[in-house]
């Protein structure tokens, strides 16, 4: 599985944030650099789209949504650049960029403690219709990889991988565990 | 790996696919250093690749500038190869089908920030682009009908249409197939190819309508009909040389009745006037309203009408315009009268702005507003299944921004907008104050001055919020904004229009808006707003209150906006304005120092070169690209064992060059590899201009002999050796032209002293 465009989104635990408050974060963050391996580089406001991917930070690496998809609101990380490794690999360096940068959301003194995220379910989505087509054979390429990194994040306990395949959205699956670990224990899990 | 270039090799038409193939390896020369950016730059914007803000690879942070590392390679002057560009993707007469809109989503979705935007020019943006996806996403773009060439530069743009055109109640005839009709027959056409700036054309179905704003339009045409020997003929008012920018002409007549025959041969004598006489040197004086108004309309329709008759046959028009009586739109379903059917809430508001009773009977025209042009992948594709259920698949962008679809039978209306209202995209108000159309701005364009986004989502939430308040007479008034003098946002045809400045107060920058009012929406952008002003940023919407409020109070009967702005005069006007342009100490409001949704502080400094202009690049630097890349092109089917279309298209690479060579003396020199061939021989090998002094004539020799036949053998050292010697004639090409351009500049001096 050669793709690299993997997009990572954790939800958040609340709905009840503007665009707007994201806009000034993000574009602190781009004065201090303070993502690492990211070259920051812009902020667009698309808060007046419903449904849509809200605040985004850009950077060469990737862009990282306040999204409002499916009318849920998160953070999505949706890697651009090619990354080193399998895919598993890959899928895992994602996984923790976005785990990452939520972490860093929440700290936002700005968000006053506020945002929190939903640490018991991730959607993975496979950003390239090329090299991830929508059919069974990309869902069982990525199969074990999926697997794998829930049982690292989760440490083996239960956790339900659903996909969904369809001609008209790209590749996803939605992790699902049972309980929720502190968003730092994900990220150490994955250091 | 797989590749979108083998998987869509079937669905991507061979000439499209060529040309692509083409742009391609134009990348990859560029990255070795071998071609000049500069024409690369032009290239890409050809094709669309247009150049983004901070490109230049720095950016203002609020407090400092930042340098951005990018590596040094550029894709233009002062414009970085890693930078994030702009992919503008032309929809002439915004006409887009379901297979269309769901392909424009998947690449919004894959390759840009997840939004599709839609623009004043009914085109589709996408931004945040990497370069080196620009040829799959063209490749995307044309198996599924569409293409990005000529989208930027300086070039024919989108061809525009009234998004009502077909289904219009008032309008002559449908528009649309001669929209289409002259879009392709121009597109890539050779006569359109040495234009010194952009060529915008527009079509309207009617005289009085603002339809597509045909007086802002380098060449526009008004649909319009006479009885000729008692049988009604079709034809178009047609006028030249409008435009806005910081400069704006209105256009001016150019016939009352230019027959349908003669509209594509006559747009080509045009464009060939334009090629030959319009302004190369100095872009800002390059656009064709200036020629108009330096020749006077009477002398270039003079020489238009001359070369009409005198430029080469080109039976192409005729295809074209053959195609022109099949053009039919089909609706999906039955027309069916709303008949007491139980409406939801807000449906009779969305009703009363969004829905347009069609010429024909029990059908409606449903427009889709889109917040600033803006929507997400999965709106767009659920708007394309929509479009396939209720509207035939007929579905349009407009200039203000939105998508309306056509074909809907009365009695779905309702249901229609349900499934709207269910992805986010029910909203009333199109066409109405709410519905403020906005450029870029600063939010992507380098030559943006002020936030015209950032502006206009403000007055939108603004005005939405008291909509149901407003008085009739304010909701139907239309608000545009620019984010600089250039005047994308098309402010000079809007009641209450702005752009984009900036002033310089207590040692600070601050963001501006100048204030233009009074312009006409309706007439085909009938006549231009006045400028009466500069105000805040911060203090625009204030000022949109006290405006509107004035014109309710001192509105007489059904006067209209401009009607109101003529009688009070400018003198009052400006008073109202002059009461909004005190701007606080910044340690009293630091607001103002700031521009909407930005809250950097606010500063100039991010502006950059814009490329709106495109770069002056010859047709020999064209062609020689050209050659070089298929040159390119033919190595790779070397080293990939396919060595006959390597033989091939190195051959076809020395005819490029040669023609190119040809062409500086004979601009019409046709195609044809025998009759190129022999030019090049009479014009440059006899005269010994193609020549070596070490090599004498070897060099086009590799020409000749490989135009008598080819090795058939098609070995690999057969198809190395073509490919090695097509190298080797591009070079002595262009040292030929270097020659030839300074004997031509020796002779030129010459002529000067005498």
């Amino acid at each position: 599985m050669d793709v690299f465009k993997i997009a990572v989104k954790i939800f958040a635990q609340s709905d009840s944030f503007a665009p707007s408050q994201f806009v000034p974060i993000f574009q602190h963050w781009i004065q201090n650099q303070s993502v690492e391996g990211h070259r920051l580089i812009d902020v667009a406001d698309y808060g007046h789209v419903v449904g849509g991917p809200g605040t985004v930070l850009i950077s060469s690496e990737a862009n990282f949504y306040t999204d409002r998809g499916e009318n849920k609101f998160g953070l999505l990380y949706s890697r651009k650049l090619p990354l080193a490794g399998s895919f598993g690999e890959r899928l895992r360096t994602v996984v923790s960029e976005t785990l990452k940068a939520a972490a860093k959301l929440e700290a936002e003194s700005e968000l006053g403690g506020k945002l929190k995220f939903k640490t018991d379910e991730l959607l993975i989505r496979l950003n390239d219709r090329l090299l991830a087509p929508p059919n069974d054979q990309t869902a069982a390429a990525v199969k074990a990889d999926l697997l794998s990194i829930a049982k690292v994040l989760y440490g083996g306990k239960p956790v339900g991988i659903q996909g969904k395949i369809s001609d008209k959205t790209l590749v996803e699956f939605r992790l699902k565990a049972e309980e929720q670990p502190a968003l730092a224990a994900l990220i150490g899990r994955l250091a | 790996m797989t590749t979108w270039k083998d998987k869509l090799a079937d669905a991507v038409p061979a000439d499209w696919g060529q040309e692509i193939d083409s742009f391609e390896a134009q990348i990859a020369l560029r990255k070795q250093g071998k071609i000049e950016e500069k024409v690369f730059a032009e290239t890409r914007l050809r094709r669309g690749a247009y150049g983004q803000r901070y490109d230049n690879g720095q950016r203002h942070d609020g407090i400092r500038t930042q340098k951005l590392p990018y590596s040094s390679l550029t894709k233009g002057p002062d414009t970085f190869w890693e930078a994030p560009g702009m992919q503008r993707i032309k929809l002439p007469y915004g006409g887009m089908n379901p297979q269309q809109m769901i392909a424009l989503a998947e690449l919004a979705e894959e390759y840009s920030d997840a939004i599709c935007h839609i623009t004043t020019r009914q085109d589709i943006q996408l931004h945040f682009i990497n370069i080196e996806d620009t040829p799959d996403i063209f490749r995307r773009l044309a198996a599924v009908g569409i293409t990005t060439r000529e989208a930027c530069g300086n070039s024919v743009r989108n061809i525009t249409a009234c998004p009502l055109a077909g289904v219009c109640n008032t309008e002559a005839f449908d528009v649309t197939p001669y929209a289409k009709a002259l879009t392709f027959y121009l597109l890539g056409h050779r006569d359109i190819q040495d234009f010194g700036r952009k060529f915008k054309v527009a079509f309207s179905g009617c005289e009085d309508e603002a339809c597509a704003l045909v007086s802002l339009h380098e060449l526009g045409g008004i649909a319009t009909t006479k009885v000729v020997d008692g049988k009604t003929v079709r034809g178009f008012k047609l006028y030249v040389g409008g435009g806005l920018g910081a400069v704006p002409h209105q256009a001016k007549l150019f016939d009352e009745f230019v027959p349908e025959e003669d509209l594509l041969p006559l747009s080509r004598a045009i464009g060939r006037v334009f090629a030959r006489l319009g302004e190369k040197k100095n872009r800002n004086r390059a656009r064709l309203k200036f020629l108009v108004q330096k020749l006077g309309i009477d002398e270039f329709r003079r020489l238009v009408l001359e070369e009409q008759r005198t430029m080469p046959e080109d039976p192409a028009w005729r295809e074209h315009f053959d195609q022109i009586p099949r053009w039919e739109e089909k609706p999906s379903l039955k027309a069916v009268q709303l008949n007491g059917a139980r409406r939801p809430e807000g449906y009779d508001q969305w009703a009363a702005t969004n829905l347009y009773q069609q010429r024909q009977s029990g059908y409606c025209l449903a427009t889709v507003t889109c917040p600033l042009g803006d929507l997400t992948p999965d709106q767009m594709r659920s708007l394309a299944d929509i479009a396939t259920r209720y509207a035939g698949g007929n579905a349009r962008t407009t200039v203000e921004q939105n998508i309306v679809l056509r074909w809907i039978p009365h009695d779905k209306t309702i249901e229609l907008y349900k499934e709207l209202c269910a992805i986010g995209l029910g909203e009333s108000g199109a066409g109405t104050i709410v519905d403020v159309v906005a450029c870029p701005g600063t939010d992507t364009c380098k030559l943006g001055i002020a936030s015209s986004r950032g502006l206009a989502g403000e007055l939108r939430h603004r005005l939405a919020a008291k909509n149901a308040s407003l008085d009739q007479s304010i909701r139907n008034l239309r608000i545009k904004v620019s984010g600089c003098f250039n005047s994308c946002g098309q402010h000079h045809a809007a009641d209450i229009g702005f752009y984009g400045n900036s002033r310089n107060i207590n040692g600070y920058t601050v963001p501006h808006f100048q204030v233009m009012l009074g312009g006409q929406w309706s007439h085909n952008a009938g006549s231009y707003a006045l400028a009466m002003g500069a105000v805040p940023s911060k203090r625009v919407p204030d000022l949109i209150d006290r405006l509107t409020s004035r014109y309710v109070a001192d509105r007489i009967g059904d006067e209209s906006f401009q009607k109101f702005c003529q009688r009070i005069g400018k003198q009052a006007l400006k008073d109202m304005v002059n009461e909004f342009v005190a701007v606080p100490p910044h340690k009293e409001d630091p607001s103002f120092y700031s521009d909407w949704g930005d809250p950097r502080e606010f500063t100039i400094g991010d502006m950059g070169v814009g490329e709106c202009a495109g770069e002056i690049v010859s047709l020999a630097q064209f062609g020689f690209t050209l050659a070089e890349s298929e040159a390119f092109e033919a190595q790779i089917l070397l080293d990939a064992g396919q060595y006959q279309q390597a033989d091939e298209k190195g051959y076809q690479a020395m005819i490029t060059a040669a023609k190119t060579l040809v062409q500086i003396q004979w601009l019409d020199a046709p195609n044809d590899p025998n009759i190129v061939v022999e030019e090049f021989r009479k014009r440059f090998v006899e005269p010994k201009l193609f020549w070596d002094t070490y090599h004498h004539g070897q060099f086009a020799n590799y020409l000749f002999a490989r135009h008598e036949g080819a090795d058939t053998r098609y070995t690999k050292d057969t198809a190395h050796k073509i490919v090695e010697e097509a190298n080797l004639f591009i070079d002595a090409a262009h040292k030929c032209h270097a020659k030839f351009q300074s004997q031509s500049a020796g002779a030129a001096k010459g002529a000067l002293a005498k």
